[in-house]
């Protein structure tokens, strides 16, 4: 492929990219190589894709690949087949919207079990219906939905964990003020 | 559809409405409309969804990522025509050759009685000559205008096929640099043996190079157990020699990274 193209496709994709690595690899270091590798996959094999509608879906599917091959023996898969559970509506209003940064999500969703956090991170990147990303993650579209009920409840426990956590940090009290009629 | 069916359906639904009109979703989206329970659910799901969403978009990327992807495309563009003496016919046809040269050679010197094998020896050259072939291939590489032989983040991989394809390769790396994540190598032919070049992302983002090459191809050989450093046409290089090998660590970043990177024994 020229050049122009290579230099378009990494602009239009890196970013994301490097957001779903950050939250599968867990440190910045190894986020970055994966991404690069995703681009150097592309930069090799890319002209085997004839669909050019596909990119986006073979860089995000090539990354999870490269991932899962790097990490293969950390990957843990549930016992239990999730097909078919159904989601609880929460007991309780969440009310962490306000109270959050993008740091405290990353640090959440690297929390969550693998095979919760990939759909849940694609899902909040939101580049990709619920069947894209069955098809990126090869599971089936059902086993994402109920990943992303199961994953969900996980993130926002965590998250409303933390954001109570941060405000029940001390802070130190302001000293007052003295008095004017103190010594002089 | 129970509302515990809608929930199931809806937590599939992107905040930011692209699946607004996807027709899976449209039941359970009238379902949310009319029963105030699951608005009230759906609204507040929605409201979160979007704020973790937005966060997650703002987490910043590493300011040289965009840079080090595109040298990085470059030096594995397809289609680049590769050297005639890099491919493994070459080699395969180069040891067949070299099997039969030996043949003779010692058919010829038990008959004559004299030492023939030295006559296709090749002479030792300088070390530098071997410096500036490296760097001539590296800047082509780099510039894309060669291509890697094979290709992996892994250095296992690549030592692995450099082991195979009959080019030399130190088993055992200075620690910083096997834990580098490589790029590809390449064989090239240099005073008749074959050399090796392995690329790395460097830790700043910069490339580094290793290049081997049979110690005994160099009339005056860097010394065992410990690298010396110096500069060349804009490159900096360390070099030493390991198992029989000449080696050569090469980038165009500070020599201080080299420093690094070589901080700990080269010996294994």
């Amino acid at each position: 492929m020229a050049a122009p193209d290579f230099e378009n496709i990494v602009d239009a994709h890196y970013e994301p990219l490097y957001r779903f690595a950050l939250s599968l690899a867990r440190t910045e270091h190894a986020a970055a190589d994966l991404t690069q590798q995703t681009f150097f996959l592309w930069a090799s094999r890319g002209h085997q894709l004839r669909d050019a509608a596909k990119v986006k879906s073979w860089l995000f599917t090539t990354l999870y690949r490269e991932f899962l091959s790097l990490h293969r023996r950390e990957v843990r898969f549930p016992q239990a087949d999730l097909d078919g559970e159904t989601a609880d509506l929460p007991a309780e209003p969440c009310s962490i919207a306000d109270s959050i940064d993008g740091a405290a999500v990353v640090a959440a969703l690297q929390q969550i079990d693998e095979v919760y956090r990939a759909p849940l991170t694609l899902f909040y990147l939101e580049e990709f219906s619920y069947r894209e990303i069955a098809d990126v993650l090869n599971i089936p579209a059902g086993t994402v939905m109920s990943r992303l009920s199961r994953g969900k409840a996980m993130l926002r426990k965590l998250l409303v964990e933390e954001s109570e956590s941060a405000s029940r940090k001390i802070v130190p009290m302001e000293r007052p003020p003295f008095s004017k009629g103190g010594a002089q | 559809m129970t509302n515990k069916d809608a929930t199931f359906l809806l937590g599939a639904c992107r905040p930011n409405g692209a699946d607004a009109n996807d027709l899976e979703f449209a039941e359970a989206l009238v379902q949310a409309e009319r029963d105030p329970t699951l608005k009230t659910w759906f609204d507040d799901q929605r409201r979160t969804d979007s704020a973790i969403a937005a966060r997650l978009k703002s987490v910043p990327v590493p300011a040289d990522l965009r840079s080090r992807i595109l040298t990085g495309g470059r030096l594995s563009q397809p289609g680049r025509p590769r050297p005639w003496f890099s491919t493994r016919h070459f080699w395969a046809i180069a040891a067949t050759i070299a099997v039969f040269v030996g043949l003779a050679s010692w058919y010829t010197g038990t008959r004559i009685g004299t030492g023939a094998s030295s006559q296709i020896a090749a002479t030792a050259r300088p070390v530098s000559e071997w410096q500036d072939q490296a760097m001539a291939t590296l800047t082509q590489l780099v510039a894309g205008k060669a291509a890697f032989d094979a290709q992996s983040p892994k250095i296992a991989d690549l030592q692995q096929w450099l082991h195979a394809n009959g080019s030399p390769v130190a088993s055992t790396l200075p620690g910083s640099v096997q834990q580098m994540a490589s790029l590809g190598c390449k064989i090239i032919s240099w005073n008749g043996h074959p050399a090796s070049l392995i690329c790395f992302h460097g830790p700043n983002g910069e490339l580094v190079h290793l290049a081997m090459v049979d110690r005994t191809a160099i009339a005056n050989p860097p010394p065992e157990g410990h690298p010396i450093y110096g500069e060349r046409n804009g490159w900096r290089m360390a070099c030493w020699s390991q198992d029989g090998m000449a080696m050569m660590l090469l980038t165009k970043a500070p020599e201080s990274q080299l420093r690094t990177l070589l901080a700990v024994s080269i010996l294994p």
